[in-house]
């Protein structure tokens, strides 16, 4: 799984910047969601697509954690969008 | 009944509908009038952009049939009001079954809010007084006190922006680093729910009777037709607390009280859905968003508004 492409379905949510966090529109469902400073690190890379190993490199280098704790943080984030049906395929 | 040309929320408004405006000698950006009476039941034809289930008094709006240009809104066993985006016109169809005067309530409210949206302008279903200059808004859901803190505000010297809808715009001016936001005057007089209605008596301000069961305190009127927003404000009335507590919100938190507080909820259409989306990001990153627990009357304590005021400004 560390080395699967993972990437936004571009075509389903809106997301903007607030203070570092983020307010995402979710098309389908018309919902607004949010998400913390760490989702905002990681979203960027989640739009233009993205593995998990990347997903941890982005988050480590972000916030000086290590990769171990950061690829645990990545990987809840990633199944959050994925049980909300946000990510492609 | 004599037509005239009254601005709200920035638009000059023509008709013989009486509004809550300042009477404006330009060119009107819409005509409204009365149309003939008809029976309101169930949604129009054409497409659905908007809907709030409510059974026979639910509302509904499309656009068309035959003509995206054509916003027919309909307000089950109320009204039907119809815009005609190219000619500019709104007309107002009352049901017989409604009281007639609910058509200047309906055009000040719903209308020009649905107007606003037809042009790409979102609005926040929000309560404003001018204080320093700049305009200090009470944004969230009915009955969460907005109408009453700002008659309150009003009462004690405040002159008011607007009741119930605001137009707000946020701009990034030439070599400025952040954007500004600013709002409109509207409608001044403040519609207070019965139970709050003791208000108007208690601070002494003049107030009648509305046709939706609320009452009007009539409140003096900011004279400036666009202001600065220097802060919005959710208000927390609490019965327990004896003083202002102003916290300030920050990043998703922010965004999401002003998510939740469109003028116009219910669309359905997503590029009517992203206009509030857009402008409560926008908002959110050029205004301080407050949070404020209010001690809650009638009675209210002595001194509330200037301890509110300052609480918010210090904050802002």
């Amino acid at each position: 799984m560390s080395g699967q492409r993972i990437r936004l379905d571009r075509g389903a949510v809106e997301a903007r910047l607030v203070d570092d966090e983020l307010v995402i529109y979710e098309k389908r469902s018309r919902r607004y969601l949010g998400g913390n400073a760490t989702a905002a690190a990681l979203w960027p890379s989640l739009v233009e697509g993205t593995t998990m190993d990347g997903l941890a490199q982005a988050l480590a280098d972000s916030y000086g954690i290590s990769l171990e704790r950061a690829a645990a943080d990545a990987l809840r984030f990633v199944e959050a969008l994925r049980a909300q049906n946000l990510l492609e395929d | 009944m004599s037509a005239k040309t009254s601005e709200l929320h920035g638009l000059a408004v023509h008709t013989e509908v009486p509004l809550d405006g300042v009477e404006v000698d330009r060119a009107p950006d819409w005509h409204c009038s009365i149309g003939p009476a008809r029976a309101v039941d169930g949604p129009p034809p054409g497409r659905l952009i908007g809907e709030i289930p409510f059974g026979e008094l639910g509302f509904w709006a499309t656009t068309g049939p035959g003509s995206p240009r054509r916003w027919i809104l309909r307000y089950g066993a109320t009204a039907e009001t119809i815009l005609e985006l190219d000619a500019r016109t709104i007309t107002i169809h009352p049901d017989p079954r409604a009281d007639e005067g609910l058509a200047p309530l309906l055009l000040a409210g719903s209308g020009l809010a649905h107007a606003l949206a037809a042009d790409g302008v979102a609005a926040l279903h929000a309560s404003a007084v001018e204080a320093d200059g700049s305009a200090i808004s009470f944004i969230g859901p009915s009955g969460q006190g907005k109408s009453t803190i700002a008659g309150l505000l009003c009462a004690n010297g405040f002159p008011a922006v607007t009741d119930d809808l605001l137009r707000c715009e946020v701009i990034t001016e030439e070599k400025a680093d952040q954007p500004r936001a600013f709002c409109f005057r509207g409608g001044t007089r403040m519609r207070l729910r019965p139970q709050a209605a003791r208000l108007a008596e208690e601070i002494g301000m003049g107030a009648e009777a509305s046709v939706d069961g609320r009452v009007c305190a009539i409140a003096a009127p900011t004279r400036h037709r666009r202001l600065p927003l220097a802060a919005i404000v959710v208000p927390r009335p609490s019965r327990t607390e004896a003083h202002v507590i102003v916290e300030r919100l920050r990043g998703r938190r922010a965004a999401a009280e002003l998510l939740r507080s469109p003028r116009l909820p219910g669309w359905i259409e997503p590029s009517l859905i992203r206009l509030h989306f857009e402008l409560s990001e926008r908002l959110a990153n050029a205004v301080p968003i407050l949070e404020a627990t209010i001690p809650w009357g009638p009675p209210f304590p002595p001194g509330l508004a200037t301890e509110l005021v300052g609480g918010i400004l210090s904050n802002a």
